[in-house]
C-alpha cells in the first residue's frame, strides 16, 4: 500500500495517545484501588455496588441500635437485679417480724429499715436512663414512673406513666423491645386473694381467715367474677348432719360440704373459721376483688403496721402474710422480666453475630466488584508503560527517514 | 519527415517544468489540510514531442464516500458519548450519590429512634433530609444546566450546517462556471474547498453526495433520509430550529427554498433519531439519556417526599400535634402553544406518589361545555422525545377522561385542574411534566426538628384491674385527617371515637366510646388482631389496635390520644421502614412491583453507565473504522514526501535532458553554418 507521508504522522500521533489514555486509566484505578472509577465502566456491577453500600450502611445502622438496646437492656437488668436483692432483705425483715417475741421497740426498727428499703425500690422503679427519660414510664418519659402520694385513697405509691414500650430495629425482619412499662413490671402484681364476712347469725366467729393459701387462690381462681358482682357471695349453713355447706349466693350452687363440730375451726376451699354454731346458722361472707400492688406499696402498707403499736396481733399476722405474698408475686414478676431480658439480650447477640456475618460477606462482595487487583493492574500498567515507551521511542526513527535527508 | 529539434525540446522543457510546478505544489501542501495530490499527464504530441496533458486531483471516490460515512458515525457517537460521559462522571461521585444521601437519612431516623424526645437527634434527621435534597438539587441542576447548553449547542450546530449548505452551493456555481472556462484544467482549489466544507456537514449530519447529472462537475446533497439540502442549481434548502410547547426542547424542521414561482416552500420536520452526525447524537442524548435521567431523578425525589409527608402525617410531633408535611412538593404548570389565559395546574395527589412514573403528559381537549371550561380531555403518556409510551402488551397509554371544574385525577397519582380565565376550545393541547424539573423546586417544609412526627398518636393499654395475660401488640395508624378521621386537630379525639375495649368473656368485646355509648359489639372473635376493623370501626376513625395473650372476661382496654407521650419511637420505625419498601413505580405498566427508592436510584445509574459503555464502545469500533476509511483515503490521495522527492530528481533529469536537446539543436545549427561559411 501507499503510504502518504501524513499517514506516518497521524499513525505514530493516534498509538501514542491510545498508549497514554490507557495508562492513564490504569493509573488511576491503581491510585483509587478502585476497579470502577465511572459507572459505565461496570454498569452492572456499579448498581451492585450502590445496592451493597446501601446494605452495609444500613448494617452498620443496625450493629448501632444493637449496642444501644444492649445497653439499655443491661441498665434494666441492674435495676432488676438491685430490686431483687432489695426485696429478698426485706422479706428476711419481715418473716422476722411476725416472730411473737419481738417487742414494739423491735418491731419499730424493722419499719424503720423497711422504709427505707421502700425508698430505695421507688427510687429505682423511677430509673433514669442517660438522656433524662424516666426508663418505666411508658411514652410520657418526661414525668416520673412511678408516684408516691401517702394521703392517697387506695394505693399510695402508683403506677402514673402509660403502658407504652419501644421498639428497635435490629435487622431488616427483627425489631426488639427496648423498654417495658413500669405497669407491667412493678404494679401489675396481684396482692393476697382474700375473703370479707359481712354477716353470721352464728355465736362466737373468730378470726375467719385463709389458712390454705394455695386451695383458696385456685377456688378464687376458679369462681371470682369481675363482672357479675352477686356471684362473689357466699354463704355456709350449718346442716343438721354436723356438717357446714358452702354455697353461692349469685348462682345458687353448692360448691362444698365438710365436717362441722362446733367450737372447732374447720376449713372448706383453705378458707379456716371457728364458731360456735347451730343447725341453720348462716355465715356470709364475698371474695374480695382483687387488688393489685406494686412491691414498694406492699412494703409500705406492712411498715406502717410495724409502725403502729396499737395494731393486734391477728391484725400483724395478716399484714404480713399479705405482704409475704405480695412481695413474692412481685419477685415473680421481676425474675420473669429478667428472664425476657435475657432473652432479649440473647437474641440481640445473635442479631449482632448474623449482621456481622452479612457485613462482612457484603463488604467482601463489593471489594469484589469495585476493587482493583493490584497484581493485574500493575503488570498492565507496565505491559501499557512500554507499549508507549516504544511508541514514543519509535517515532522519530520513522520520521526521520526521509528521501529528503539523501539528496 | 522533418523534425524540428527546437520545438520538440521546448515542448520537452515545458513539460518537466510543468512537472516540476506539480510536485512542488504537492510538496508545499503536504500539511495544507483538505489538499489532494495531484498529477499533471503528459501525451505524445501528433508532431512529436510532448504536449501537456490535464491537471487533476488524484482521488477515490468510493474511498471519499466511505469517509464521509465513518465522519458521521463517529460524530453522533462522540458527541453522544462525551455527553453521556458527563452525567457519567457526575453519577460516580461519592459526593452526589442519592444512595448514601438516603441511606444517611434512614441511619439518622434509626439513630433517633433510639430516643424520640432527643432534640439533637431530630436535627440531625432534618439535616440529613435538606443535604439528600442538595444532593438530588444538585443533580437535577446540573441536568437543567446540560439542557440549556445542548439548546444553544444546537442553534449554534444548525447555523454551522446552514453556513456550510450555503458554502456548498455557491463552490457548486463557482465549480460549474471554472470548469466551463478552462476545461483542461480542474478548479482543484475550488473542488478542495467542496470537498472540505461537505466533510464538516457530514459531520453535523447524515448525508448522501451525487454527481449532478445536468450540471458539469456540481454535486447534490440529500439527508441519507431523503429530504435535498443543496440543489445542482446552486438552490439551497436550510434548517429552522423552534420548539412545540416546551421552550426548551427543541425540534428540527427543514424549511424549502425551491427558487420556483410554481412551486411552493414548506417546512418539512425532520425525525431526530434519523439524522445522525453530531446533531444526531445530541438529540439521541437529549431524548434517551438526558431526558429520561431528569425525570428519574424528579420521580424518585416527588415518590420520597411525598413517602414521608404521608407517614410522618400518620404520626405525633414534638408539640404534640398531628404531623404536617416534611417537604414542600410544588405543583407544575402545563406548557401550551395557545395564547392566553389556559392555565392548567397539575400537582401530586397526596400520598399517591408511588404510581407517579417519569411520563409527560399530553393533553388535548375533546369537548368544552358552552362556558368554554373543559368536559372531556384525551391524555396520552409519552416519552421524553414525544412518543406515546406504551403497557406491556404494547397498548398505548392514551385514555379518555372526562373532567370537571376543580381537579381531576389523571393516571398516575396526578391531578389537573383547568384554571385559565379564558374559554378553552377543542384540540388545545397542553403539555405536562411532573417531574423534569421537580428535583430542583422540592423545599424543607419546617426548619423544626419539633415538626418531626416521631410519636404515635394513639395509645392503647390495658386497665389496671385486668385479671386476663391480654396485652397490647401494636397499634396502626391510617388516617389523621381532621373531619375524615376520629382526630379533632387540637391534640384529642372526637368524643365519638371508640376509647374503650370491654371484654364479656374470651372471644366477645364491646366497643365503646368516652361517655360509655356502645359502638359496636363483636362476637365469636377467634383472633384478636385489627379489633377495630373486626368491629367495622377503622377506617371511619383511622386507627386500630391488636392484642396478643388471652383476656378475661370484665377486662377493658383504653384508647386515647398519645397526649405526653414523646417517648414513643413507634412512627419513627415506621419512617424508617420506608427505606425497604417499593415505593417507586418502574414504569407506567401499573401492574409492576415499584421498586426501593435506592433500587430506583441504583437502576438509574446502571442504565446511564450502560449508555455510556455502550457508546463508548461504538465508538471505538467507530473510530477503528474510520482510521481504516482515511488510510485507504490517504494511500490514494495524500502527499507523500518520499515520492514527490524522487519526482523532483525524476522531472530534473528530464527537464536537463530537455535542455541538452536544445544545447544539441543548437550545436547542429552552428555545425550547419559552420559548414556553410
Amino acid at each position: 500500500m501507499r503510504i502518504s507521508t501524513s499517514q506516518i504522522y497521524d499513525q505514530n500521533i493516534r498509538s501514542i495517545m491510545n498508549n497514554q489514555e490507557d495508562l492513564v486509566k490504569t493509573q488511576q484505578q491503581l491510585a483509587t484501588g478502585k476497579r470502577i472509577i465511572t459507572p459505565s465502566d461496570d454498569p452492572v456491577g456499579a448498581a451492585k455496588v450502590l445496592r451493597l453500600t446501601e446494605e452495609i450502611d444500613e448494617l452498620e445502622q443496625f450493629q448501632r441500635n444493637n449496642d444501644l438496646v444492649t445497653g439499655s437492656l443491661e441498665q434494666q437488668e441492674a435495676v432488676l437485679t438491685n430490686i431483687t436483692n432489695s426485696i429478698n432483705r426485706a422479706r428476711t425483715l419481715v418473716v422476722q417480724a411476725g416472730s411473737g417475741i419481738l417487742s414494739d421497740p423491735d418491731k419499730r426498727a424493722i419499719g424503720a429499715e423497711l422504709e427505707q428499703i421502700k425508698l430505695e425500690i421507688f427510687d429505682l422503679m423511677n430509673t433514669q436512663d442517660a438522656d433524662g427519660n424516666y426508663l418505666y414510664a411508658g411514652y410520657q418519659s418526661a414525668n416520673q414512673a412511678f408516684t408516691y402520694n401517702p394521703a392517697a385513697t387506695g394505693n399510695a405509691i402508683s403506677f402514673s406513666g402509660d403502658a407504652g414500650v419501644s421498639f428497635i430495629q435490629l435487622s431488616n425482619s427483627s425489631t426488639i423491645q427496648s423498654t417495658s412499662n413500669g405497669y407491667e413490671v412493678f404494679e401489675n402484681v396481684l396482692s393476697r386473694f382474700k375473703f370479707s364476712v359481712t354477716g353470721d347469725t352464728v355465736a362466737n366467729l373468730s378470726n375467719p381467715n385463709v389458712s390454705e393459701q394455695g386451695t383458696f387462690d385456685t377456688f378464687f381462681n376458679k369462681n371470682y367474677d369481675p363482672v357479675t358482682s352477686a356471684n362473689n357471695d357466699y354463704q355456709i349453713t350449718f346442716l343438721a348432719s354436723g356438717e357446714a355447706q358452702l354455697t353461692n349466693v349469685g348462682t345458687g350452687a353448692v360448691v362444698d360440704t365438710v365436717g362441722f363440730a362446733s367450737g372447732q375451726p374447720f376449713t372448706i376451699k383453705g378458707m379456716q373459721f371457728t364458731a360456735t354454731a347451730v343447725a341453720g346458722d348462716t355465715i356470709d361472707f364475698s371474695l374480695d376483688a382483687p387488688e393489685k400492688k406494686s412491691m414498694a406499696q406492699t412494703l409500705h402498707e406492712v411498715q406502717e403496721i410495724l409502725m403502729d403499736s396499737t395494731i393486734d396481733n391477728n391484725a400483724l399476722q395478716e399484714a404480713i402474710a399479705d405482704s409475704l405474698v405480695g412481695l413474692d408475686n412481685g419477685l415473680e414478676k421481676i425474675s420473669l422480666e429478667r428472664a425476657s431480658i435475657g432473652s432479649r439480650l440473647n437474641i440481640a447477640e445473635s442479631t449482632y453475630e448474623s449482621n456481622l456475618d452479612m457485613e462482612i460477606a457484603a463488604k467482601s462482595s463489593r471489594s469484589a466488584i469495585q476493587d482493583v487487583d493490584y497484581a493485574e493492574a500493575s503488570s498492565e500498567f507496565a505491559k501499557q508503560e512500554t507499549a508507549l515507551e516504544a511508541a514514543l521511542a519509535s517515532f522519530p526513527q520513522v520520521s526521520n527517514l526521509s528521501l529528503f535527508n539523501y539528496i | 519527415m522533418s523534425v524540428d529539434l527546437f520545438s520538440l525540446a521546448t515542448s520537452g522543457v515545458n513539460a518537466s517544468s510543468k512537472l516540476l510546478q506539480t510536485t512542488s505544489n504537492n510538496i508545499a501542501n503536504v500539511n495544507t489540510e483538505g489538499y489532494v495530490r495531484e498529477r499533471t499527464e503528459l501525451k505524445n504530441s501528433q508532431v512529436f514531442g510532448v504536449e501537456i496533458g490535464n491537471t487533476e486531483r488524484i482521488i477515490n471516490v468510493f474511498a471519499q464516500n466511505q469517509l464521509r460515512r465513518d465522519i458521521t458515525l463517529v460524530a453522533e457517537l462522540d458527541a453522544y458519548s462525551s455527553k453521556t460521559s458527563a452525567i457519567d462522571n457526575l453519577l460516580a461521585s461519592e459526593a452526589n450519590s442519592l444512595s448514601q444521601g438516603m441511606s444517611d437519612y434512614f441511619s439518622a431516623l434509626q439513630t433517633a429512634a433510639d430516643d424520640p424526645t432527643n432534640l439533637a437527634s431530630r436535627e440531625q434527621v432534618l439535616g440529613k433530609s435538606e443535604s439528600l435534597y442538595q444532593r438530588m438539587k444538585t443533580l437535577s441542576d446540573y441536568m437543567i444546566e446540560k439542557e440549556e447548553e445542548l439548546n444553544l449547542e444546537f442553534t449554534s450546530m444548525v447555523n454551522r450546517a446552514n453556513s456550510l449548505i450555503g458554502n456548498i452551493g455557491e463552490l457548486n456555481k463557482n465549480i460549474v462556471i471554472a470548469k466551463g472556462n478552462n476545461t483542461s484544467d480542474e478548479p482543484s482549489a475550488l473542488l478542495n474547498q467542496r470537498d472540505q466544507a461537505i466533510d464538516e456537514l457530514a459531520s453535523i449530519m447524515a448525508i448522501n453526495v451525487k454527481e449532478s447529472q445536468s450540471q458539469n462537475g456540481a454535486v447534490t446533497i440529500n439527508l441519507t433520509t431523503g429530504e435535498s439540502l443543496v440543489l445542482d442549481n446552486g438552490a439551497f434548502n436550510l434548517f429552522e430550529l423552534n420548539s412545540n410547547g416546551d421552550a426548551t426542547t427543541k425540534e428540527l424542521k427543514l424549511e424549502t427554498n425551491f427558487g420556483s414561482d410554481t412551486k411552493g416552500d414548506a417546512s418539512v420536520h425532520i425525525e431526530e433519531g434519523d439524522l445522525g452526525g453530531a446533531l444526531g447524537g445530541l438529540f439521541s442524548y437529549r431524548n434517551e439519556v438526558l431526558g429520561p435521567a431528569m425525570r428519574d431523578i424528579g420521580q424518585l425525589s416527588i415518590a420520597f417526599a411525598d413517602a414521608m409527608n404521608t407517614q410522618n402525617k400518620l404520626g405525633m410531633d414534638l408539640d404534640g400535634q398531628i404531623g404536617s408535611n416534611i417537604f414542600d412538593i410544588p405543583s407544575f404548570t402545563a406548557i401550551t402553544s395557545e395564547t392566553g389565559d389556559y392555565q392548567v395546574t397539575g400537582q401530586i395527589i397526596e400520598g399517591r406518589a408511588s404510581e407517579l412514573t417519569d411520563a409527560d403528559y399530553l393533553i388535548e381537549i375533546d369537548a368544552v361545555d358552552l362556558a368554554g371550561e373543559p368536559t372531556s380531555i384525551t391524555v396520552s403518556l409519552i416519552n421524553p422525545d414525544g412518543s406515546v409510551q406504551t403497557d406491556g402488551s404494547g397498548t398505548p397509554l392514551v385514555s379518555n377522561i372526562a373532567v370537571t371544574t376543580g381537579f381531576n385525577e389523571l393516571p398516575g397519582g396526578i391531578e389537573v385542574e383547568f384554571s385559565g380565565t379564558d374559554t378553552y376550545a377543542e384540540g388545545y393541547q397542553f403539555l405536562l411534566q411532573p417531574t423534569k424539573n421537580a428535583a430542583s423546586s422540592i423545599t424543607l417544609a419546617s426548619n423544626r426538628p419539633e415538626d418531626l412526627a416521631f410519636a404515635s398518636p394513639i395509645r392503647a393499654q390495658a386497665d389496671s384491674t385486668n385479671l386476663g395475660s391480654a396485652n397490647v401488640s401494636g397499634v396502626e395508624v391510617s388516617n389523621t385527617t381532621v373531619g375524615d378521621s376520629a382526630f379533632d386537630g387540637a391534640g384529642g379525639l372526637i368524643s365519638s371515637a371508640p376509647a374503650q375495649i370491654y371484654f364479656t368473656s374470651e372471644d366477645t368485646y364491646r366497643v365503646l366510646n368516652a361517655s360509655g355509648t356502645t359502638l359496636a359489639t363483636v362476637t365469636g372473635t377467634t383472633n384478636l388482631d385489627s379489633l377495630l376493623t373486626q368491629a367495622g370501626l377503622s377506617a371511619a376513625n383511622g386507627y386500630d389496635f391488636s392484642l396478643d395473650g388471652v383476656p378475661k372476661a370484665g377486662d377493658s382496654f383504653s384508647i386515647s390520644y398519645n397526649t405526653d407521650g414523646f417517648n414513643d419511637n413507634t412512627n419513627t420505625l415506621a419512617l424508617a421502614s420506608l427505606q425497604n419498601e417499593p415505593l417507586v413505580q418502574v414504569s407506567s405498566e401499573s401492574s409492576n412491583t415499584p421498586r426501593t427508592f435506592q433500587d430506583a436510584y441504583a437502576s438509574m445509574v446502571g442504565r446511564i453507565g450502560e449508555d455510556t459503555a455502550m457508546a463508548n464502545v461504538s465508538l471505538e469500533s467507530a473510530e477503528a473504522m474510520k482510521v481504516q476509511s482515511e488510510n485507504w483515503f490517504e494511500s490514494v490521495s495524500g502527499v507523500s514526501l518520499d515520492e514527490e522527492a524522487a519526482n523532483l530528481i525524476k522531472y530534473q533529469q528530464s527537464y536537463a535532458a530537455a535542455a541538452r536537446i536544445l544545447s544539441t539543436a543548437q550545436e547542429l545549427f552552428n555545425t550547419i553554418l559552420q559548414s556553410a561559411r
